[in-house]
This record gives structure tokens, sequence and C-alpha cells, in this order.
């Protein structure tokens, strides 16, 4: 109904996500400055695609419930345990879903138990049901898009600077192919040390 | 009240540029084991990490534009604590704001009335301080005490020694003090305040919440142990040598480097 | 059945909310926000500012879209936030649908509206252009809608809410 649409990719020792700018009703856009992923802490992300009440709504609630988390347990959340936070959180409304699909991505702090952590995504239906992709996940009205090109451009162990080329071409292209996605996207990529966030311009038609 | 006379001091000093929180730790000695805090021998922290860093005994983040010193009884005061954090985050859900200050202030002292008024419960045995920002009324510091009345300071302080620090306060405080001003008057009439003659961090937390350079947000920071230390031996009021930390003596005597003070 | 109904109120000094949709609810919810707003003053000494109050009004229409008896409410808030010296505008539908808008639209003339102002506005736009731009729009949907509606606007500053001729 509003539109828009998230992506994110493994890379090496990096993950990046993507979402488009465009918030709409049904066919008329309504603004280009619409953000549809959040930062959780300085390295995990979520991507928020589906009915724009619900990217705020999900996204007050979620920061409520990380910064509770962060309160009583004094640590950050890690990626695997905030995906399940964020399922249980869609799960609660089982029988009147957010109709929202999230995309987390994150790179885990490494631990004495875990000394060498992967960089993590996942993404969820609806109401909740999680699945961890090794390479990319996508939702949003440009699903089918994404998958085409993502799959065509994807390759295993991508350096931040690749990984930001491939996602940013991915999602430009497959915005181009649906019209309830575009008008520009902002592209996150995490890396060990730092977080890069680049604004990319699309066609505004 | 009487355990907020005996408890450890806090006070707080408002400026320009921020502002500054120093408490009196008593729970310290040789035995207690630092390593079960969350943040362990690095408790503290600036910004986001102030939260992760894990609390101290004496000051505590209860939403990331404001810190709060408590004097009374421990368990209270957690308690207190806990539900400023819950305030806190209640408001950013309803406003997609932070919390202004006095309105978590007056939040607390709303329930901490209620306990003075109806038989069966009794009321809650702490005074805090809080120091905060927000865009409203820039830096700010509050005083509460148990009944449920709060007021706003430039510089104040509570527990014990406190209305001698009080009238310490207002014979050096300046309306123009600079921030590191505040930090050394804060130091300073905490060093004359207390029983012993050198400050350490083993016996102090010191806290300033100030703004991002470039962002202009607040940023609450917790003084870690060697940061706090730094600071002391700068303004020539002690601070623990981190060799005199490591070693101790270990002995039960009442040696040169026994710092041990019961509750 | 009428066609000269005022669908602005003034939240306080520096808020006004425009309105639209099913009849009932839309005076209904407008008078549940405006004493919210009101309360929310004599709580704290302070008015709400725009962004809060922004993001409240929204919170109440997505907890409402859920709820047994929804509200059908489209608004435009426009506010003046003194403490930052800034203008803020945002659309929110039915649903807690917020929009930050350098402009916008609702209603019947939406298209319309929309149109003209994608094409006159620029980000540097004076207050007089603004004024001029708004009278074009309300000019170009009185050419364009079989409807004729009568329109009357405000315009909000850091001295508070005032009524805009349009002629």
């Amino acid at each position: 109904m509003n539109g828009g649409s998230v992506v994110a990719m493994i890379g090496k020792d990096c993950v990046a996500i993507a979402s488009d700018l465009r918030l709409g009703s049904q066919a008329v856009g309504l603004a280009s400055n619409f953000e549809k992923v959040f930062p959780v802490n300085d390295k995990l992300f979520i991507g928020l695609s589906g009915l724009a009440t619900d990217t705020y709504t999900l996204r007050e609630s979620l920061r409520f419930r990380v910064n509770m988390y962060r309160m009583k347990e004094e640590r950050e959340i890690t990626p695997e345990t905030f995906t399940h936070l964020v399922s249980s959180t869609l799960y609660e409304k089982r029988f009147g879903p957010y109709f929202i699909e999230p995309v987390v991505a994150g790179l885990p702090d490494a631990t004495p138990l875990n000394p060498n952590p992967k960089p993590f995504i996942s993404t969820m239906d609806t109401i909740g049901c999680i699945t961890t992709p090794k390479d990319f996940a996508v939702a949003g009205t440009a699903t089918d898009k994404l998958y085409g090109v993502a799959e065509g451009l994807w390759e295993p162990d991508l350096e931040p600077e690749d990984l930001f080329e491939t996602i940013s071409q991915t999602i430009l292209n497959a915005m181009d192919r649906d019209a309830l996605s575009g008008w520009g996207a902002v592209v996150h990529v995490i890396s060990k040390d730092k977080v890069v966030t680049r604004y990319l311009r699309g066609r505004m038609d | 009240m009487e355990a907020i006379s005996m408890a450890g001091t806090v006070m707080a000093v408002l400026s320009k540029e921020g502002v500054v929180m120093v408490a009196e730790k008593k729970v310290t000695g040789k035995l207690l084991d630092l390593s079960l805090i969350a943040g362990g021998d690095n408790t503290g922290g600036e910004g986001i990490q102030a939260w992760t860093g894990g609390g101290g005994e004496k000051i505590f983040l209860l939403n990331n534009n404001i810190l709060a010193g408590v004097a009374g009884i421990t368990s209270d005061a957690n308690s207190l604590v806990n539900y400023a954090r819950n305030a806190a985050q209640r408001h950013l859900l309803t406003y997609d704001e932070e919390i202004p200050v006095e309105m978590l202030a007056k939040g607390l002292c709303d329930m901490k009335q209620g306990y003075t008024q109806f038989g069966g419960l009794r009321p809650f045995g702490v005074s805090l301080l809080y120091i905060g920002h927000d865009p409203l009324h820039g830096f700010q510091l509050y005083h509460s005490d148990p009944s449920g009345n709060y007021s706003g300071w430039k510089a104040t302080c509570i527990g014990a020694n406190s209305s001698n620090a009080q009238s310490l306060l207002k014979q050096d405080y300046k309306d123009d003090i600079t921030l590191e001003e505040a930090k050394a008057l804060a130091l300073k009439v905490m060093s004359k305040t207390m029983d012993s003659t050198k400050l350490g961090s083993e016996k102090l937390e010191f806290a300033t919440m100030t703004l991002h350079p470039t962002t202009h947000d607040p940023v609450a920071k917790i003084f870690r142990a060697a940061e706090l230390d730094e600071l002391l031996r700068k303004l020539e009021l002690g601070g623990t040598a981190d060799a005199e930390v490591v070693a101790g003596t270990g002995g039960g005597g009442a040696g040169d480097g026994n710092v041990a003070v019961s509750t | 059945m009428k066609s000269d109904e005022n669908k602005i109120r003034t939240l306080s000094p520096g808020l006004a909310l425009a309105f639209g949709g099913e009849p009932g609810d839309t005076n209904n919810f407008v008078d549940y926000v405006e004493r919210n707003l009101r309360l929310y003053q004599i709580r704290n000494n302070t008015e709400l500012l725009p962004a809060p109050a922004s993001a409240f009004i929204r919170k109440e229409l997505a907890n409402s879209i859920r709820s047994r008896s929804p509200y059908a409410v489209n608004l435009l808030l426009g506010g003046y936030d003194k403490v930052h010296s800034e203008a803020h505008l945002y659309s929110i539908d039915l649903y807690g649908t917020k929009a930050i808008l350098p402009y916008a639209a609702q209603g019947l003339g939406i298209y319309v509206a929309l149109s003209t102002m994608d094409k006159y506005w620029y980000p540097e736009i004076t207050r007089e252009e603004a004024e001029e731009l708004l009278r074009k729009c309300v000019a170009e949907v009185k050419l364009r809608l079989a409807y004729q509606f009568t329109f009357n606007a405000v315009v909000i500053d850091k001295d508070g809410v005032k009524d805009l001729p349009l002629l």
C-alpha cells in the first residue's frame, strides 16, 4: 500500500543493508525521505518494509525493548538475540499481524566463546518466522526483482567497498522495475571499525 | 532521613558547558569483588557505553540525557532508578523524544509523595540529585527528598556532611563557572568533606553530562577508574597511582596500601 | 451539504491542525488531541513542541486503526518550534502513517494541489512565495474540481497562528 523495499547482504567481515526512500499512498508518491532502515546499536541495523504506520510502530516498540534489554543486561544485544526479539514481537500479534517483513543485518562482537563471529543477516515473515540466509535477504514490494538482481550480482567474500557497489546496483536496478519503490535509496555498510552510510539518488518517476 | 544523612555524599555542580556529579563510595574494601559487577574493573563509559559499562553504587544513568546520584537506602534507590528508567522509556515511546529533566524528576516525586500519604507502606528512604540536559531548559540540576519535594539548583549536595559541603559550594561558586572549574570545585569540596585526606577512584564515583561537539546531543560520561585518577592527579587532590591499585599489601593490618573502610 | 466549514483547528500558540475524513470522527478526534495537548501544557508548564506532538497524534491514530472503532481522520499538522527556531509540517493519515514534508495536501484536491506544488516549490522558497503558491493551489483546485469549496488558511510563525487571507 505504501510501497518500499529493503535488501541486506553479507560480505567479508562486513554486512550491508539498504532501503529505498519512497513513501506513497497507493500510486501517489508522498515523500522521498522515508528511510526504512534503523540503527539498533553501533553494529546492528533493522530494515522494516511494508505498511508505513507499522514501520513507525515497530521501530518505536523495538527501540523500547532494546533499551530495556540494554539496561537490564548492561550489554548490547547481539544480532541473533535481536532477531528473536523481533520475531516474538511480531508473533505477539499473530491474529492481527503487523504488515512488515523485517530484515536484520549486524556484525556480532567477538566474545571469549565466539572469538571469530561471522557477519549476520536474517529476515522474517509478518508473523515472525525466521530465516537466516548465508548470502542476502530481501523484502518489500520489489522482492521479486531484488531476488533476480541479487542472484546475478552477489558473490561471496566481498570487501566493504565492493559490497557497497553490489548492494547499491542491486537496489537501484530492482527499484527501477517496481512502481512502488524508488525515489532514492540509503545504504549502510557495517564493517569492524566503522559504519558507512551513503544516500543514492535514483529516478524520481 | 537518618540513612540519608549517613550515606555517602553526592554533589553536583552546574556550568554553562555541562554538569558535574561526584559521589563518595561507602562500600569499599579489599575483599569486595569488583569483578562481579557487570562492567568489572572497567565500570563506566561515555555515551551509549555508559549503559553497558555497568552502574556504580551511587551514580546511575536514567536516560541518555539524565544521570542521577542517590543517597539513602540502596535497595530503595535501585527500585527508584528502575522506575525512572521505565518512565523515561515510556515518554520516548509516546513522544519520540528524550524526556525533559524536570518531567522525570517530577514523575519520580509524584510516586515518592504517594508513599508518604497512605498507611501501611513506608516511604522511599532516598534523596536524589538529577543532572541532565534537554532543549527546553539546557543543563539542569535537581534535588529531590523522600517526601517528594524537588527543587532546582546551581550546585548542591546530599548525604553525609552535606550542610558543610553546601556552604563551601556557596562560597566558591560563581555564575560563569566553566566545566573544568566545576569539576575542580566539586572534587575540591568533596576532598574537604570526606574523612580521608587523599582522594582516589576506589572511594569516588564521577560523572559529567555535556553536549557532543558536532551533533549537540547530550553525552553522559561515567568516568572509568583510570580517568578519574588522572583527573585527581591533575588537580593535585590525590588519585591512586595505577601501581598502588595492582600491588596492595594483602595483609589485614592498617598498612599504608590498605584503603578498606567498611560500610 | 455545507461547503464552508472550518477544517483547521489551532491546538496551541505554535501548532495548528487541518483535518478531513469521516465528519463525526474528525471533530471528536481533534477535540481529544486538543484537550490532551492542553493537559500536557497544564501539567508540565510548557507547550508540547511540534515533533513530539506529531508523534503523540500518530500513536493515537496507529492504536485507533487496530481498535474496535477506528477513527477515520486524515490530518495535516503544522507548527513552529520556538526552541529550535524551525517550522514543521507533517502529514498523518488515518492509519497513522506520518510523513515529514516540505509541502503536503490531502482530500479531493490532492492530485491537483500536489502537482502544482511539485512544479513550483523549491527549497529556498520565501514566506511570501509560499503564501502565493498556496493561493495558486486553491485557484487550481477551484478550476479543475467539479465541487466548489470555500477555503480558509492559516499561517504559523514564531508569533503564533494567524488567519491567512486567500484573496
